[in-house]
């Protein structure tokens, strides 16, 4: 998976874990979270806050502002502009590795 | 029993029970080289038999099927990741073989191991769809200009790609047989009648007689058999599924409509002869009259018979060679006209081997 | 009946006609040959493996020969069959014992699913197995090697037979395969090592096979409780050092160095992932084998 849908503007798709055939195995370590996903096979690691991300995505879809927002709350941090970014930026990286994908919300 | 054991139990389940160890030995040898052993465990589970097997046996069943489920798994993946990046071009995707098995939930895709996943799209969009499927990480494999060459003009398919990262192999075809072939049915006919397998109405099954037609036809035009017996045994398992009373009627008439009657004839004949099945009544005079009167059948026979035996040392016949040597050339002949041909084979007897060592 | 009961005449004999049949840990192999070499190298490094006499079930069936045509006489050499399949291109006869070994392991590699299976060494004392994955080059072999003369029970030199439940490992004991200067450094370590003759230029340079102390081949039905995965590496002049790893990173490695992760999928993250649960997990480096097998035997003696 390369790039996100270009036919829906960055602000108005929500982020999925992908799909509805896959799932995410968690595992818990002192040092931070190993997650295997059933659909590409392959094992990924993560640390606390990229974790805490992909769980929150697991547990209901979100756009951007929402994550983030959920992410500040669940973990006490300030909701800024960097952490917009860091969300934004993981999102990326979450999609390059077949984790996520981005839909458009049908109304 | 004979010394074909796998061919005595397709054809005979029942006699599963009364094996010993060292005719288990041989019948794992033979399944495994028949690319059966995966169909073999699912027969097994069917027929409550599993449990039963003797426990130095049942670890090989075991491993094999735990190959088909990681594949199961990897065809799903692969299928999502096809669909995405084929969302904007204008043809529906059709899965065909092991693939549509599977993704159709048939009884034929249980157990059965494949390596390359094959799509049938319309002749029109080939080349948006392989613009796309580049886009994805798909890269041509066939480098070599004569390659490319014989794939576009000549077959119905493009030369297969790879995956950069996932490794694994995609054909695409427009059509069922290759340009070159006497009878290259309308490959629009079969997509307009295949049958939705998701939400969206993009990703399709061929319809459930073409799917018989389009296993026999690649079955009888290959000039290679060592998938035979399995492709036999999945036309068997996708006839006994459809237990609807008009499907043998149906499937005749489409093979007429097509022009691939002989491959689906054939198809009937050998699933009976080898598997011991009695697909062709009392009732299939036509079908009777018209392979009493062929001319050759004897050594037609021989030859397939000796085909479909070839999977294992121990079921192969004396000039099995010869046999196969003949369907080589047959399947050529079938693809394409003398005058291309002979050139082609000329090319390839004289092409470097750039097989890696392992 | 262990392989030592047959004469070598009568071995000879065997592996020539209708084969012998060889329990090899949790497998019997079922084994052809009319090579000299390989015929020898079985007999002094498969001696005390017992035969399978009664069962008809092999797990694998192996033939190693020499293609009856010119090459037999002009740079002749030795073919893997797998049930009278060729997996591999030939190669010089010189090298038919180390191909007999490469190919069993391609054999468990491709066929084996029951288990998590990773390239490692593993041994065993007091009831505590370590598994040490294998960087190539980094001396694990010649670790291995040593810590079975030092009463390490060896349950592998190349492959960790993981169960599905990730506790457990099964024993595959097998001749130990050294490389180039470990040969030596293996002979000169301890004087009672049995050693197969050396093959030269192989793809991995010189080989030769060390003999299993006869412990790990009566044992070999026993499995064990894994308690350590140490990534070793022979550093020269170095003192023994254990560091410890991050979990998550010693997961990628077993998963970078396991031979059917992709076939287990998510069977094997749990089992990988319960294995390393249970375990103490450590990088060492090392240059005295002495010292660094002292190191060891205290780690698993409470």
């Amino acid at each position: 998976m390369t790039s996100s849908d270009a036919s829906i503007p960055s602000d108005s798709g929500r982020w999925y874990v992908n799909s509805a055939l896959f799932q995410l195995k968690w595992h818990q370590w002192e040092e931070g979270y190993s997650v295997f996903h059933t659909g590409s096979g392959e094992t990924h690691t993560l640390d606390d806050l990229s974790a805490q991300c992909l769980k929150l995505l697991e547990s209901s879809p979100s756009n951007i502002p929402e994550l983030s927002a959920k992410l500040a709350q669940s973990l006490s941090l300030d909701l800024d502009d960097d952490l917009h970014e860091y969300v934004d930026k993981i999102l990326q990286q979450f999609e390059y590795l077949g984790l996520v994908e981005k839909k458009r919300v049908s109304i | 029993m004979s010394q074909c054991l796998l061919i005595d139990i397709l054809g005979n389940v029942e006699k599963l029970s009364s094996l010993t160890l060292s005719q288990w030995d041989l019948l794992v040898r033979q399944s495994r080289s028949a690319n059966l052993l995966g169909k073999l465990y699912y027969i097994l589970i069917e027929q409550n038999y599993f449990d039963r097997i003797p426990e130095a046996v049942k670890k090989h069943f075991f491993s094999e099927n735990k190959y088909f489920e990681a594949q199961q798994s990897s065809i799903e993946w692969e299928v999502e990741n096809l669909k995405h990046a084929l969302r904007h071009v204008d043809t529906p995707v059709v899965l065909l073989k092991g693939a549509a098995y599977i993704k159709a939930k048939l009884k034929a895709g249980d157990g059965r191991i494949f390596n390359d996943i094959d799509i049938l799209v319309t002749a029109q969009s080939i080349e948006k769809v392989e613009e796309a499927l580049k886009k994805h990480g798909w890269l041509s494999t066939h480098l070599d200009e004569y390659d490319q060459k014989y794939y576009r003009k000549w077959m119905h398919e493009i030369p297969p790609l790879k995956h950069y990262q996932r490794k694994t192999v995609l054909d695409i075809h427009h059509n069922i047989l290759p340009r070159t072939s006497k009878n290259t049915p309308d490959s629009q006919k079969l997509i307009d009648a295949s049958i939705p397998i998701d939400e969206t109405g993009k990703l399709r099954v061929l319809s459930d007689v073409d799917m018989f037609i389009h296993s026999a036809t690649h079955l009888f035009h290959e000039g290679e058999f060592n998938h035979g017996l399995r492709d036999l045994v999945d036309m068997e398992q996708l006839l006994s599924e459809n237990i609807r009373t008009d499907f043998k009627k149906d499937l005749f008439d489409r093979a007429e409509e097509l022009g691939l009657q002989w491959p689906v004839q054939y198809a009937f004949v050998y699933i009976d002869k080898i598997l011991n099945r009695k697909l062709i009544g009392d009732t299939d005079l036509k079908l009777k009259k018209k392979l009493k009167n062929k001319r050759g059948l004897a050594v037609i026979h021989w030859v397939y018979s000796s085909a479909f035996m070839s999977f294992h040392k121990s079921c192969a016949k004396a000039f099995t060679p010869v046999a196969l040597w003949l369907l080589y050339i047959r399947g050529h002949w079938l693809k394409m006209p003398l005058y291309l041909l002979l050139p082609h084979l000329f090319h390839k007897a004289f092409k470097k081997d750039t097989v890696t060592p392992l | 009946m262990y392989l030592s009961d047959l004469s070598l005449a009568q071995l000879k004999k065997e592996l020539q006609q209708q084969g012998i049949r060889l329990r090899i840990g949790p497998f019997v192999v079922s084994l052809k040959s009319s090579i000299a070499s390989v015929q020898s190298c079985l007999s002094l490094l498969y001696d005390s493996y017992p035969l399978a006499l009664d069962e008809g079930f092999s797990d694998f069936h192996i033939r190693l020969d020499t293609p009856p045509s010119y090459r037999r006489f002009y740079k002749p050499q030795v073919r893997f069959y797998f049930d009278e399949r060729e997996p591999f291109k030939p190669l010089p006869i010189a090298h038919a014992f180390p191909l007999f070994e490469w190919g069993l392991n391609w054999c468990i590699a491709k066929y084996v699913h029951q288990y998590l299976i990773i390239h490692s060494a593993v041994l065993e004392k007091n009831g505590k197995a370590i598994i040490l994955p294998g960087a190539p080059g980094a001396g694990k072999s010649t670790l291995c090697a040593a810590m079975m003369l030092r009463g390490w029970r060896l349950l592998s030199d190349e492959m960790a037979l993981i169960s599905p439940s990730g506790q457990r490992v099964r024993p595959i004991p097998r001749p130990v395969a050294l490389k180039n200067d470990s040969i030596e450094i293996i002979r000169a370590f301890d004087k009672s090592a049995v050693l197969g003759p050396k093959s030269y230029d192989t793809s991995k340079g010189t080989v030769a096979h060390l003999r299993p102390t006869h412990d790990c081949i009566t044992r070999a039905d026993e499995d064990v409780n894994v308690r350590f995965v140490i990534m070793p590496k022979y550093q020269k002049d170095s003192h023994t050092k254990f560091m410890q790893l991050a979990k998550p990173e010693m997961l990628n490695q077993l998963i970078r160095n396991s031979f059917n992760y992709n076939v287990m999928r998510e069977s094997g993250f749990d089992a990988a992932c319960k294995l390393l649960d249970q375990s103490e997990c450590f990088d060492l480096v090392y240059s005295d084998l002495g010292d660094v097998i002292k190191h060891l035997d205290e780690l698993v003696m409470f």
